[in-house]
């Protein structure tokens, strides 16, 4: 009995300590981002799929701890990490309480082969890089519940009806990385335990027979092909010659504010989607197709608020370093391309200014043009450029933007707005007054 | 009481000679809100524009996530005191809207502007839903043949136009006709299809019933965004008139600009919006010797 209760408190403490790195109340706490985000250990599935492509996660050394512990204990990920374990746990008490589970139990025995059809799946899937994958991850799922998803809340739905079925149906069915952990517990072998004590630790989870002849063994494998096969032949027909081209077109795409670089945004992004859901102007979006499906910003839907830091304070696991507002104004995404031969006011000699008059930061101005300089032409500023997209958001030339911003491989800070000193004009004003009308008119 | 006297008085002047109304009434050098008051009683109250149980809209800038002090959006206090102006009137319900550039719902709370309303009972509605946009024809325009309005504006039987006078890198500049840009879908058109041009012709569609423009902080520079606090001058001037051509004509003064740099002006001249020849109308100019104007000036040293 007082196993249980310890369980009980050890899985609470990871529950909130995740809990609190997605809602976005780290920052206001003392707590360090980068220590809680190794503490809770949530990107299992992710760090696996980085190093299935030869790159090394941040978390990876934590990773391998919970999989050597594995080996000795079991599933103790499941029993003691798992957010989405601590769920089932409570609906599970719930529906005990309310005395739903008298119901005809229905014997999971025949679908036993569906998580090896599901983990060939996802298996697949990592190694064709197109990370449908995070629809089937349980911490991908759970950063969905966190935001509130559509997703999110129907998997808390079918979750609710899966305990009805079974407790910890989930884990022992669908979940890829509890798929895995059965595998590496089923060696009894190097545990220092007997098998039975080993039972008596994953109390609570039921894990399925374990008769595990060679029969079993080798529709498991089946089970396993026939899943790789389907999820190939999803990606296959997904990389129809216009996406091929997208994917092309995104190499270069631009990642959120704090993300670094590539190289050290893919090693810690989970694609939990809390920073696209979270985004208020909707500019972060998800490809499933590139990139282990991490976000990009898409400047065609919306563009980076200048006054926004929420995607940072949202990211669970560092992978968008957290930097207050002021900082974060200044933080580089890409740089400003300007085609004159695109743009209304060089081409038709029309005035226009969208572009200098969406930009925060005065990269994007105007100045006199044309003829009898009737007109205003806008020019650029690199240097003051924060790539926010402002500017390739309201171009209104089609069906080439005349302004388009291209990223840069690391972010750094860009040159602050230059102040000005208009005390001229006020000069101007003030003289022109005259004594008996203040007013210029 | 104030606001009893007034509209007693503007009832009386109203029914006797309403022509004695000066075209354009300039006050300076009081808060927006004491600016609003004494501009509002000059041009008769505002029960001269607000009928019993009518629906209004009023139309402030809410373009930016920005503060009030950064002068972008227009004063939140004056759009406070409009809209409880308006219900004093009689007016049965008082919309508030812009379809803002930057974020909504941060533009709307950082501006000031939502509080504002609230307190005073009106009601913030979105502009960016597509849904509500409907497509409108301007049969004498040249470019904004077919046009996407919000339905507020198309359905409201009064609308006061409460820009904040500022610089613009593209219009040269934005005050009363440019504000109405916030109350169409499709603003990239505007851009590509001839800007100047755009503007002039959208008041064509509907009669702005009073345009306030608020001259408080003005953006002398890189704006209508502007960098900082130093592309702003207080100006301490609020101008009312019920002719969006003519208060914009003054606007320009304000921003020592000339008249012909502005092309949208003179399109909608042409076109009828209104009148430009500031001495020709008659402008009721008040200096309010408020405390408050005292001590700026001695502060400016």
């Amino acid at each position: 009995m007082k196993k249980k209760y310890w369980r009980l408190i050890i899985q609470t403490f990871f529950f909130f300590i995740v809990v609190i790195s997605f809602i976005g109340l780290i920052d206001k706490t003392i707590l360090n981002r980068q220590v809680l985000s190794y503490i809770h250990a949530s990107s299992f599935f992710a760090t696996i799929s980085r190093l299935v492509w030869l790159e090394i996660p941040d978390a990876f050394l934590v990773t391998f701890a919970i999989i050597l512990l594995s080996f000795i204990f079991g599933r103790i990920y499941c029993s003691y990490y798992c957010p989405v374990g601590l769920i089932q746990d409570i609906l599970n008490s719930l529906i005990k309480r309310l005395g739903l589970r008298n119901l005809k139990k229905i014997s999971y025995g025949q679908i036993r082969y569906l998580r090896w059809i599901i983990l060939g799946c996802v298996v697949a899937l990592i190694f064709s890089r197109s990370s449908w994958y995070q629809y089937l991850d349980h911490y991908a799922l759970f950063g969905k519940l966190l935001s509130f998803t559509f997703t999110g809340i129907s998997f808390l739905v079918l979750l609710a009806i899966s305990v009805v079925v079974a407790p910890r149906w989930f884990c022992n069915n669908i979940c890829p990385s509890g798929s895995i952990f059965t595998i590496i517990q089923k060696r009894p072998k190097i545990s220092f335990y007997k098998k039975k004590k080993i039972k008596e630790k994953k109390s609570e989870v039921i894990i399925a027979s374990e008769n595990n002849s060679r029969r079993d063994f080798i529709k498991g494998v089946g089970a396993f092909v026939v899943g790789a096969l389907c999820a190939k032949a999803i990606t296959f027909t997904s990389n129809t010659q216009k996406n091929v081209q997208k994917l092309i077109s995104l190499i270069g795409s631009i990642l959120p504010p704090g993300a670094g670089s590539r190289e050290s945004f893919n090693s810690r992004c989970i694609s939990c989607g809390a920073c696209v859901n979270k985004c208020p102007s909707k500019v972060i979006v998800i490809d499933n197709l590139v990139f282990h499906s991490t976000p990009r910003l898409d400047f065609s839907k919306s563009f980076c608020d200048y006054e926004c830091n929420r995607c940072m304070e949202v990211c669970p696991n560092g992978a968008l370093s957290y930097h207050p507002v002021e900082l974060k104004k200044s933080i580089r995404l890409g740089v400003v391309n300007f085609n004159q031969n695109r743009c209304v006011v060089y081409i038709d000699k029309k005035d226009c200014g969208a572009c200098a008059e969406h930009c925060p930061t005065g990269a994007a101005k105007t100045r006199p043009y044309g003829k009898d300089n009737e007109l205003l032409a806008p020019y650029f500023t690199e240097e003051r450029c924060i790539g926010c997209g402002a500017c390739e958001y309201i171009c209104p030339t089609r069906p080439d933007k005349a302004v388009i911003v291209k990223a840069v491989d690391v972010q750094t800070l860009a040159a602050l707005p230059q102040v000005q000193n208009n005390s001229k004009i006020e000069n101007i004003i003030q003289n022109k007054v005259q004594k008996d009308n203040p007013f210029p008119f | 009481m104030f606001y009893l006297a007034v509209m007693i008085t503007s009832a009386i002047i109203g029914y006797s000679a309403s022509a004695e109304y000066p075209d354009l009434v300039a006050v300076k050098d009081g808060s927006p809100v004491e600016m609003f008051e004494k501009g509002i009683a000059e041009l008769g109250g505002m029960g001269r524009f607000v009928k019993k149980d009518q629906v209004v809209l009023v139309k402030p800038n809410i373009g930016w996530n920005k503060t009030p002090l950064q002068g972008a959006t227009t004063n939140p206090e004056l759009v406070g005191a409009i809209v409880k102006s308006a219900y004093q009137a009689g007016a049965k319900k008082v919309w508030v809207f812009d379809h803002t550039c930057d974020e909504e719902s941060a533009s709307y709370k950082n501006s000031g502007i939502k509080d504002a309303v609230e307190k005073n009972k009106g009601f913030m509605y979105t502009g960016d839903n597509e849904k509500d946009y409907l497509e409108k024809e301007i049969p004498k325009a040249k470019i904004l043949k077919k046009v996407k309005v919000h339905k507020l504006y198309l359905e409201a039987d009064v609308i006061i136009n409460v820009p904040i006078l500022k610089s613009h890198m593209g219009s040269k500049m934005t005050a009363a006709m440019k504000n109405l840009m916030g109350v169409v879908w499709d603003r990239r058109f505007w851009h590509k299809e001839g800007l100047h041009q755009s503007i002039a012709e959208f008041p064509l569609l509907k009669k702005v019933d009073l345009t306030i423009i608020d001259a408080y902080l003005v953006m002398m520079a890189n704006g209508p965004r502007g960098l900082s606090t130093d592309d702003l001058k207080q100006a301490k001037m609020q101008i009312l008139s019920t002719d969006m051509l003519l208060a914009d004509t003054a606007a320009a003064k304000i921003l020592e600009t000339s008249l012909e740099k502005i092309p949208s002006l003179a399109i909608a001249k042409e076109l009828g919006v209104g009148k430009m020849d500031l001495e020709k109308v008659n402008i009721k100019r008040i200096t309010l010797n408020s405390k408050d104007s005292k001590d700026s000036k001695d502060s400016k040293k």
